[in-house]
């Protein structure tokens, strides 16, 4: 019993003094790079993907105007403008998500409690641009 | 002696053509790389047709009807525009507002809606502002 419960606090220690240990600036600059570029990859998605919806709902409309469907017009011109505004939603996620991975991946350079405040400082920041995309929705 | 002189004679001659050869090509290479003179100076459009800034094809009125419906369910989706009779018009991309409604606020709102809609270039706001009297 007394030599499991010292395994567990060893363990434990070891977690503790693993967490938070700066990396190396070579490899920090590696990670900010591949995330950077993951992050416009995704922004980049959803900028296409914003797109190809707006152009689908767009014929939409041009078909009930076609039709000269006055309620069908109101009603697809309605979705439409739904569609637009859920796009940029979208790439303004994705943008915050490619900010926020960047920033924490720069907090790898930084040890213990400064590394902790940075990594909450990039996560509220993520949060704040989130709840501001919706609001703007 | 005249066989000679016939011969200097024979010489300058060619290349008197060579050089005019010369200059003949620089001059038809220089005249090739400009315009038709049709294309520098485009025939007037006929009457009553729009001058060609002013065209619109087919497709381009298409997309502005799409940007006229969806600015037009925009503006009656709103709670501060939707009371107002506002007109819409675009013309290649361009929103053009009008109408009256009572305040500022509505004028400004209704540029607002209208630019954030997808296909909008820019908008020009004529909306007048009627005060209410009482």
């Amino acid at each position: 019993m007394h030599l499991k419960a010292l395994c567990a606090l060893a363990a434990a220690a070891i977690l503790v003094t693993a967490c938070n240990k700066s990396e190396p600036p070579a490899e920090v600059a590696r990670d900010v790079e591949k995330a950077r570029a993951e992050g416009q990859r995704d922004v980049a998605d959803a900028r296409a993907d914003a797109k190809e919806a707006n152009a689908g709902a767009d014929k939409q409309v041009a078909d009930a105007i076609a039709d000269h469907d006055d309620d069908a017009v109101a009603k697809q011109a309605h979705d439409a403008n739904e569609t637009y505004d859920e796009g940029k939603s979208k790439i303004v996620i994705a943008q915050a998500e490619a900010d926020h991975r960047v920033a924490v991946e720069k907090c790898e350079a930084l040890e213990g409690s400064a590394q902790k405040d940075c990594k909450d400082r990039a996560n509220r920041a993520f949060d704040e641009a989130k709840q501001a995309a919706k609001v703007n929705r | 002696m005249t066989h000679i002189l016939t011969r200097a004679l024979l010489v300058a001659a060619a290349l008197g053509c060579t050089v005019m050869a010369g200059c003949t090509t620089d001059t038809e290479r220089t005249t090739s790389t400009r315009q038709p003179a049709a294309a520098r100076h485009p025939a007037p459009a006929p009457a009553g047709e729009p001058a060609a800034a002013d065209q619109q094809t087919a497709g381009d009125a298409v997309d502005d009807a799409v940007v006229t419906a969806k600015v037009k369910a925009r503006l009656v989706d709103d709670e501060v525009t939707k009371a107002y009779q506002i007109n819409v018009e675009t013309f290649q991309g361009t929103v053009q507002l009008s109408g009256s409604v009572d305040s500022e606020e509505a004028r400004s709102r209704a540029t607002e809606l209208a630019r954030n809609v997808g296909g909008v270039k820019d908008v020009k706001n004529s909306l007048q502002v009627r005060r209410s009297d009482g």
